[in-house]
């Protein structure tokens, strides 16, 4: 995978992270080996024949976070389900705001899905991986294809 | 005269979110209702009186693109105004939204005071007169 689309998409990640839900990370870490990933969303951009898949995987310690901040709750009073939605919007809103840094095209964006792409997906160690407050949180794998790189 | 809005959209949480930040506005707000596609919020239409929408674009069963269309070829619905709060960074289909007829959109994501202006703008309130007030009716 290219760098480009790894420093728009922390680009992305940092924008929406900070905005809405009120959570600063950062991608010094190097492994996500020790990360328990329980939550997963995916979503989708395409254009004209070509397809990327986004994945978004992330800690339930980290889902709950931000699920809290989002919706002005305490952690304790986080459902699964808010849980569930809250991954859904942020894949959304991540990939939309990526979206906007592709530049020209015509990229459309799918709906978001809870979940893995079934397959295909790169493995975890190649994804873009962020940390929160010295913990690994979550990683974002990227598949497209070759004319979409 | 509170509004009544309708807010529409396929995630519960930005549902909660957009509720919240509109209640924090300045505006008045009276009923705020919500609906999860576009078809949902015909139905919602068809036994409430609303001022105002709030619409994400992306959404499944009918999304904001269809709701607008239905919106605009109903006489009681034609001159509702519809806002727009969106992922879309396409400026052509933003450009659409808007020649369909939406009075505005808001880029997700965004803060309080993004939305407020233009809310103000579009209700015809001066909203720098208005303190948010409470959160009365919130449940946020």
């Amino acid at each position: 995978m290219s760098f480009e689309w790894r420093a728009a998409m922390r680009d992305a990640i940092s924008e929406v992270l900070e905005t809405m839900f009120f959570v600063s990370v950062d991608f010094e870490t190097e492994s996500a080996s020790a990360l328990v990933c329980e939550h997963q969303s995916s979503i989708s951009l395409r254009s004209e024949g070509r397809r990327m898949d986004i994945a978004f995987e992330v800690s339930d310690s980290f889902a709950r976070l931000i699920t809290a901040n989002l919706l002005g709750l305490d952690e304790e009073a986080v459902t699964h389900d808010d849980m569930e939605d809250t991954m859904k919007e942020l894949a959304n809103m991540v990939v939309g705001n990526y979206q906007s840094r592709l530049g020209a095209g015509t990229w459309e964006l799918g709906i978001p899905s809870t979940g893995r792409p079934e397959s295909g997906m790169e493995n975890r160690e190649s994804g873009l991986i962020f940390g929160f407050l010295g913990e690994v949180s979550g990683v974002v794998t990227l598949r497209c294809d070759s004319s979409a790189r | 005269m509170p509004y009544n809005v309708l807010i529409v959209d396929d995630s519960k949480s930005m549902r909660k979110v957009i509720k919240k930040i509109l209640y924090l506005s300045g505006l008045r707000i009276g009923e705020s209702l919500e609906a999860s596609n576009g078809q949902e919020a015909l139905d919602v239409l068809e036994n409430h009186w609303v001022d105002l929408i709030l619409s994400d674009i992306h959404m499944p069963v009918m999304d904001g693109f269809g709701l607008i269309r239905a919106l605009k070829e109903n006489e009681m619905w034609k001159d509702l105004p519809v806002v727009f709060v969106t992922t879309e960074a396409n400026e052509d289909r933003l450009k659409e939204v808007l020649s369909l007829g939406a009075r505005g959109y808001v880029r997700k994501p965004f803060r309080p005071e993004d939305i407020r202006p233009l809310l103000a703008r579009i209700m015809g309130e001066d909203y720098e007169l208005r303190v948010a007030g409470s959160d009365e009716g919130c449940d946020f």
